[in-house]
């Protein structure tokens, strides 16, 4: 560091020396002070809002808050109802594309089965139940045991209906796949024993 | 007066900058076939080449050996003649040198190899972690050794900025490696799930900090006013804006783990102090961009002030995205998407790379006594490196933010608008092949440099910095004012100040808001007291601070250690009463096999397992994670980044033949898929009789297995191996059998049995009876 001082005409004057790069000390930039000033008094007082005095509600308590409304709104299905939407074609056309996208990977394109995932949905036995409930409820529900997703949350609870529509469009077709399993079962036969039958449509919980 | 004539240790200088050229072009072709991978999966070349393989080896090589060597380069380079001194010891600089190159080369060889330790940006296993600690600490005491022989009494901002690297990343490097050792390429983190995540992004988020920032602007504040010929703008500046960033940067990390089961209040000081930490760094854009004030028009013709200038604009561009995206409500959107991987790389490439660049192209021709070969070609590859910087961080943020806004739609039905993950991939993949274009771009750019670099070298020849100065007869004052220093008023105001903010959060109600208001009036007082007796002194308190490296360093790190002892500990102490209370129970040692295939394969580059408190979260991959979930994981595998959907409670969700199916290829199941296939994980047998000692070292890091549990194994493995492959034989017809043989499908001892019995696992927690219920019936008993 030499002792020489010196003022530059634009960096004013000259502090220090090193290695011959030359210190100037201008003021701190007014608007640069007021950010940094600004951010430390947001952080106290976010703080105090969320932490403190815990106004604010954090995103767990906004979650809980969701499920909750959401659980509130049930609707409920029949068998009626469900063989009404499989006679239109617009909410089986939606169904159609749903189960291309979702449940082709274990049922196969034409719904026929895959070995060792998912059942053949096209003959007349039904592992779960084939009256329009009993669909219902595995698609809603799901079967962990087999790897069957609860698909209530995925496709919403419009988007179960247009599925199991669907499904039901495609009963009895007997598509070549997948040996038959499960209980046999006629258009008209009972709700499966096991199956609650109408049931409420929750989040899969 | 007598002289004498000091020659600088530039040789190490050379060979540093010349390591730095070399990684830097493997680590970024690393990252080209990555990003090719990404966007074509047949580029994944199982097993040693495939993406969770690689993007470790991309992420360690441009860190550690490309900027790592540049930033040795500039260093001691810049020190030398800070400093007035030659490099304290030859052999140690040759320790260093040659020490680094072996740690790269040994992760080179071992990440591709799958031998990791999970944890991202630390993934080298403890036989490296070890010698990175000796060798960092090798390059310490050389660098302070040279202080202590300096002949200039204050030390230069540069030099703040290197005592603040060499401390920080020391105590990071450490903390963070504290694992137990299974065999010699296996470790296992002593942390436990939601500790080793706040202790892994206190590494993580301060490695970029400590690594990729701070010796950056140290070199910045040297190479900057030297190439621009101009005085550095500000020292008050400088003195604000260091000690701000040394001790805000600590407490970000934690937002990193914004919505995940962080608890709140760490995710909260991850949040504040980020947007704290904006105007400290823009402190440092604008010392460097206002240094260039009177020498703009030199930027028109010099490349090297180019590449500096344009490097310190993104350094500001990246420093004000940072705590953009620390904000949770951004973090909600961008986070496990790419607008992080953008974000990162044009503080990489932009900041780190054209600062590299920079300094070589300043650096080489005065190392060899040369011109700069071709100054037109530094010119080209300024704008090509610009021009790739933008469209990567472009596409990145349409990726991102169209991925993430895709991750949230709902459709009108109510349930997802996009329920297949891999139509949120394929809507970005366009953005894939983008970045995979501009890396070209950059690449062409190194490229160009290590041409134009090694032509300029071979047209001179290697000279030493030398300098004549006097000889000091007598001996330097060795009187150090420690309390004047030590218990002066800037310390003293900072330490009421921070202990009144800590008492505020012990308190609740009036009585935290009245430490509150004490310490902000505190904090004005001192500051208007610093303005008034600004002039007053002679020599200013920082000055005085300058003239002694010693106290200087203590100074720096108590500063650095503050916020994270405020994190960490609390966890430490809550962690051990969690394990007692939870429900959860240890993995089974089949499980806790399959886990280490999935740390190994680096499943966790892609696959998060940290579900978040978001319906549209919830309703994708089931309920929200909590810090239960992984209680009893070594390391966590919460992930960063989903390029896969998060798999925390992917168990039971679909069957075993549904895994080894979507192993063997996962287009079958899911077309359309990015994912790299694994068919050699049936293949790849599992020796059981080695499982004991994985429970042992889990139960070293307190995973609470009992005695019998753990002797006996190798058997409960074998048998549950045997059941999951039975049930593939029987459901799918598998061919299976004892040892790879010829019409062999799969191996029962298989690495792809470990796999998915750790997958069916996953968020599927078998209630078990919490060690506080068992001790509380022992009692009554």
């Amino acid at each position: 560091m030499s002792d020489v001082k010196r003022t530059d005409e634009i960096q004013g004057e000259i502090l220090h020396v090193y290695d011959d790069i030359e210190e100037a000390d201008n003021n701190l930039p007014t608007w640069w002070l007021l950010t940094f000033y600004g951010a430390i008094a947001f952080g106290l007082v976010y703080w105090f809002y969320y932490h403190e005095y815990a106004i604010g509600q954090l995103q767990p308590e906004k979650y809980a808050a969701e499920v909750a409304a959401a659980e509130a709104e049930k609707s409920v299905v029949t068998d009626e109802s469900l063989e009404a939407l499989a006679r239109d074609e617009s909410v089986v056309a939606a169904g159609q594309e749903i189960f291309m996208a979702q449940c082709f990977a274990c049922h196969d394109a034409k719904a026929q089965g895959r070995v060792g995932l998912g059942p053949n949905l096209t003959d007349k036995y039904w592992v779960h139940g084939g009256a329009p409930t009993d669909i219902h409820g595995t698609v809603t529900t799901g079967v962990a045991a087999k790897g069957m997703p609860s698909w209530t949350p995925i496709l919403g609870e419009e988007g179960v209906n247009q599925v199991v529509a669907y499904i039901l469009t495609l009963r009895n077709t007997e598509v070549p796949g997948v040996e038959p399993q499960g209980e046999l079962w006629e258009p008209g036969g009972a709700v499966a024993d096991d199956s609650p039958g109408p049931r409420d449509v929750d989040a899969g919980q | 007066m007598k002289t004498q004539r000091i020659v600088y240790n530039d040789r190490v200088v050379r060979q540093f900058v010349w390591a730095s050229v070399l990684f830097g072009i493997v680590g970024m072709l690393v990252g080209i076939i990555i990003a090719l991978q990404l966007a074509f999966w047949p580029a994944n070349l199982p097993p040693f080449l495939s993406f969770g393989r690689l993007r470790p080896l991309h992420t360690n090589a441009v860190i550690f050996a490309f900027v790592g060597n540049m930033l040795f380069a500039g260093v001691y380079y810049s020190t030398q003649r800070l400093v007035r001194a030659r490099l304290a010891s030859d052999i140690l600089s040759a320790i260093h040198f040659w020490g680094w190159q072996l740690i790269i080369v040994s992760a080179a060889l071992s990440l591709p190899l799958g031998i990791t330790t999970g944890k991202e940006y630390a993934e080298l296993e403890w036989p490296i972690d070890i010698s990175i600690a000796v060798i960092w600490v090798v390059f310490a005491v050389n660098f302070f050794w040279t202080l202590a022989k300096r002949r200039e009494k204050h030390l230069y901002v540069a030099i703040w900025f290197y005592i603040a690297t060499i401390i920080t990343v020391a105590v990071l490097h450490i903390v963070n490696s504290f694992e137990i050792p299974v065999g010699a390429f296996k470790s296992y983190s002593i942390f436990a799930g939601v500790q080793d995540a706040l202790v892994q992004w206190w590494y993580g988020h301060n490695a970029v900090a400590f690594f990729l920032t701070t010796p950056i602007l140290g070199i910045m504040y040297y190479f900057l006013p030297k190439a621009a010929e101009r005085p550095v703008f500000s020292y008050r500046l400088s003195i604000v804006h260091f000690w701000g960033l040394v001790f805000l940067y600590i407490w970000a990390g934690p937002h990193h783990l914004l919505y995940t089961a962080l608890p709140d209040w760490a995710q909260t000081l991850g949040m504040v102090f980020s947007l704290m930490l904006w105007a400290p760094s823009w402190g440092g854009m604008l010392n460097g961009l206002l240094t260039l004030r009177g020498a703009w028009d030199k930027l028109r013709a010099d490349p090297v002030l180019k590449f500096l200038a344009a490097g310190v604009t993104f350094y500001g561009m990246s420093t004000f995205e940072g705590p953009l995206l620390s904000i949770k409500s951004v973090s909600g959107l961008a986070h496990y998407t790419d607008w992080i991987i953008g974000h990162v790389h044009s503080g990489g490439l932009g900041w780190n790379g054209l600062m590299a660049a920079g300094m070589f192209y300043w650096l080489v021709p005065r190392l060899y006594g040369a011109k700069l070969h071709s100054r037109a070609a530094a010119n080209f590859h300024f704008w090509i490196a610009t021009v790739g910087i933008l469209i990567y961080v472009i596409a990145m943020w349409v990726a991102g933010i169209t991925q993430g806004l895709m991750w949230r739609a709902v459709s009108e039905t109510g349930g997802l608008l996009y329920p297949n993950f891999v139509e949120t991939y394929l809507a970005i993949r366009p953005m894939y092949w983008a970045r995979l274009v501009s890396g070209l771009l950059y690449f062409t750019g190194i490229l160009l440099m290590a041409w134009n670099l090694i032509k300029t070298a071979k047209s001179g020849a290697a000279v030493d910095g030398e300098l004549e100065v006097a000889v000091v007869t007598e001996p330097r004052e060795r009187d150090i004012p420690w309390p004047k220093l030590l218990f002066g008023q800037p310390v003293m105001a900072s330490i009421i100040v921070i202990a009144l903010l800590f008492a505020m959060t012990l308190f609740d109600g009036f009585m935290s808001t009245l430490l509150a208001i004490l310490a902000i009036m505190w904090g004005v007082a001192a500051i208007a007291i610093g303005i008034r007796d600004r002039d007053d002194e002679k020599v200013s308190w920082h000055r005085a601070l300058e003239g002694r490296a010693g106290v200087f360093t203590v100074l720096v790190v108590i500063g650095v250690l503050v916020g994270g002892v405020a994190e960490i500990i609390p966890m430490v102490i809550s962690v051990p009463e969690s394990i007692r209370t939870t429900k959860n129970v240890p993995y089974t040692p089949l499980e806790l096999e399959g886990r280490d295939v999935f740390v190994r394969e680096g499943c966790y580059t892609c696959h998060s397992q940290m579900i978040r408190p978001f319906t549209w979260e919830s309703a994708r991959y089931g309920e929200v994670s909590t810090i239960d979930d992984s209680i009893f994981d070594h390391p966590f595998q919460w992930g960063s980044r989903r390029i896969g959907p998060d798999l925390a409670r992917v168990g039971g969700k679909y069957a075993d033949v549904w895994h080894y199916k979507h192993m063997i290829d996962p287009r079958e199941i899911s077309p359309g898929s990015n994912m790299p296939p694994y068919p050699h994980l049936s293949k790849e047998t599992i020796d059981f009789a080695g499982t004991v000692t994985k429970l042992r070292a889990m139960r070293n890091v307190g995973v609470p297995y009992q005695a019998d549990e753990i002797q006996t194994a190798e058997e409960t493995a074998q048998a549950a191996a045997a059941a999951i492959a039975s049930g593939l034989a029987e459901n799918a017809g598998v061919a299976v059998c004892d040892q790879p043989t010829d019409g062999c499908e799969l191996v029962v001892n298989s690495r792809m049995v470990a796999l998915i019995a750790y997958l069916q696992r996953l968020g599927r927690v078998p209630q078990g009876e919490s060690l506080a219920t068992a001790d509380t019936k022992e009692v009554a008993r």
